[in-house]
């Protein structure tokens, strides 16, 4: 067996180690402003990082994203919320409720494992479907959760939505969910279940005759892409500090898939870099919008850079090559599962 | 001709009580179409099957009902005594049924060896939790996972090429890819679909021998769809004649040599391919 102190993750904890100076750096000087924006790079890192599982790996293009977003983040809220606001808002629901009042870590877990099981049943269904009728039937499903946010009165007050949430979501909770997520997707993608996703969104009769059961495969993904979608909107629910059903919008979906796609689905790295440019991108524009007086033109700009970047690179960033920090030091790529295998 | 596949002119090849593989009436349709029909097969285990007949006649047709890709309309499977008609594909490689396809299907974003493991998974399959915290026993199994990979592919002679992506290859190191793919699935019965196409003569002679080798070292039941006459001729004690979806020969390669249907609707016209 080797040795746990490989070069690789000397790398890694070096990296770590990197990664907790700065955040303490940026902590200590950075204005409300900018730190918001360092913990959204977090969150999304979280989200994209998550949806590569099922729309990078397994083949399974999801719009439910902000679905499960909405569960974690409802759930979570329901959980944290002080007991003032409690007595405000959810004078409806049984007394034990009012008085319970969990920690936001509990609190945050507990919204991923609701997001993950209900993505079982859900899973069982939508995962008939492939391809365009599945990505459909995943926006069905945020249609449905949206819905009941908006109408089940007793406990998500409608349109109303939940508030006086306290401000829990900080850089490190933000980041420190970021690495467990990227940790927990990297070590399934190079494990017997990502070569199985991979084989699964390559050519799934392929798969299915060397042994692979597909559809379970596909299960897993997809659940375990909605437990961190779940954190996610629990992270999002506790940094905004109040959500209503706007808040898990299509366009929240749809961001971070075109995060993905640009960073480079197939690509746990790529889903990272992804979501740091698509959260920064659209800030520094609208900072030169404002400079510039030329409201609306960010938007324009970064929609014609997508279309340019779906003609010209299509495969995103990185493909479904990834940045390693082995690779950094050698020649050869270290792991044969991200080879990027050419077109023919 | 015993338990009565329903064949005309079979001969040779008496089957003896519960074969290794017993096929009965298999047939499907496709729209209009018949693909299939009545096929019959009474196989022993250890036995090398060739399969011939024109194109379209319906060879590949019978492996993706072997194999579950393909629900049969009509018939009965049943392999060791298990009835396994219309079981789903990854149940029937976990009942020791291997394949490999005619229009070659390594998985392309994955490395040579992958694909290898990938089905080397069907027998090395750790849980979730095991695997996100790289547990001792994940890695052993990874670690063996590694080494039959390893092993196989040495077999194969693509060993050097492991960490080529998966359709990165030359025609006929795709073709043992397969193969490779195949076995480490650990099958009772491996379904070879024209492993010698677009192969050149080199090749294929190689790959007669390996066929020959690992039908004998793994003691393993083979059928072998191929269109290369001589190949077949030569490497198969039992063959079957396919044409319009109908059996119309069965028996050994001399008696298919000079039976008059199969000259007629096969090896009249187009025995000079190889
Ligand atoms: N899934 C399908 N749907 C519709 N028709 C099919 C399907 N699969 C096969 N067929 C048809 O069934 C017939 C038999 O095809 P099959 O592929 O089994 O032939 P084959 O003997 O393998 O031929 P070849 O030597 O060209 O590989 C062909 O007419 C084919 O077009
Ligand atoms: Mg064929």
């Amino acid at each position: 067996m080797k040795s746990i102190i490989t070069r690789k993750n000397v790398v890694l904890l070096g990296g770590l180690v990197l990664l907790v100076i700065l955040l303490g750096v940026a902590d200590a000087t950075l204005n409300n402003y900018y730190l918001r924006i360092l913990q959204l790079i977090g969150i999304y890192i979280v989200l994209t990082a998550s949806l590569n599982l099922t729309n990078g790996f397994t083949g399974d293009f999801s719009l439910g994203h902000a679905a499960f977003m909405a569960i974690g983040g409802y759930t979570s809220a329901l959980l944290t919320m002080p007991l003032a606001a409690r007595a405000l808002q959810l004078a409806e629901l049984p007394v034990w409720f009012q008085e319970f009042v969990s920690p936001f870590p509990l609190a945050t877990v507990f919204g991923g494992i609701l997001a993950a099981i209900i993505a079982l049943p859900v899973g069982l269904v939508v995962l008939r479907l492939r391809g365009h009728y599945l990505a459909v039937a995943t926006l069905g499903l945020l249609i449905i959760v949206k819905s009941i946010a908006s109408n089940w009165e007793p406990v998500t007050r409608g349109a109303r939505g939940l508030s006086g949430l306290n401000a829990e979501t900080n850089l490190w909770w933000a980041f420190g969910w970021a690495v467990i997520t990227i940790f927990v997707v990297w070590r399934m993608v190079h494990s017997p279940f990502g070569r199985s996703m991979i084989a699964v969104r390559d050519d799934s009769v392929a798969a299915a005759s060397r042994g692979v059961h597909v559809f379970r495969i596909r299960l897993v993904a997809f659940i375990m892409s909605a437990f961190f979608g779940g954190v996610g909107g629990a992270l999002l629910a506790h940094q905004l500090t109040a959500i209503t059903p706007p808040t898990f919008s299509f366009d929240l979906t749809f961001l971070i898939v075109i995060m993905l796609v640009i960073g480079g689905s197939g690509s746990v790295t790529g889903s990272v870099i992804g979501a740091i440019i698509m959260t920064i991108l659209p800030v520094i524009l609208r900072d030169l919008e404002r400079r510039f007086d030329l409201p609306g033109v960010s938007q324009i700009i970064i929609a014609a850079a997508l279309i340019a970047f779906m003609i010209f690179r299509r495969q995103g960033l990185m493909g479904h090559r990834e940045l390693h920090p082995s690779t950094w030091f050698m020649k050869k790529p270290a792991t044969p599962a991200s080879v990027d295998a050419p077109q023919q | 001709m015993a338990n009565g596949t329903g064949v005309a002119g079979a001969s040779a090849a008496t089957a003896s009580e519960g074969a290794f593989l017993e096929v009965a009436g298999l047939g499907v349709t496709f729209g209009g179409l018949t693909a299939l029909s009545g096929f019959g097969l009474n196989l022993e285990q250890g036995r090398l099957l060739g399969i011939i007949g024109p194109n379209g006649a319906g060879k590949t047709t019978l492996f993706n009902l072997l194999t579950g890709l393909v629900r049969p309309t009509t018939g009965s499977v049943v392999l060791e005594g298990r009835d396994i008609t219309g079981a789903k594909p990854h149940v029937l490689a976990d009942a020791g049924v291997a394949r490999t396809f005619q229009n070659i299907r390594n998985i392309r974003g994955l490395s040579v060896i992958d694909n290898v493991k990938v089905a080397l998974g069907l027998h090395e399959s750790p849980s979730l939790l095991s695997t996100i915290f790289f547990t001792p026993a994940y890695r052993s199994g990874q670690f063996r996972t590694e080494q039959k990979a390893r092993t196989l592919l040495q077999l194969l002679n693509l060993d050097d090429v492991r960490n080529l992506p998966g359709d990165g290859l030359p025609y006929g190191a795709q073709r043992r890819l397969e193969i490779a793919c195949a076995l480490a699935l650990e099958p009772k019965l491996l379904l070879l679909d024209e492993p010698a196409a677009g192969m050149n003569p080199t090749e294929t002679i190689e790959l007669m021998e390996l066929i020959k080798r690992v039908h004998r070292e793994f003691g393993l039941t083979i059928m072998l769809i191929e269109h290369n006459v001589h190949f077949i001729m030569n490497t198969c004690e039992r063959i079957q004649v396919l044409n319009y979806g109908q059996l119309i020969a069965d028996g050994e390669p001399s008696y298919i040599r000079k039976h008059p249907a199969v000259i007629e609707a096969y090896l009249g016209a187009g025995a000079h391919d190889a």
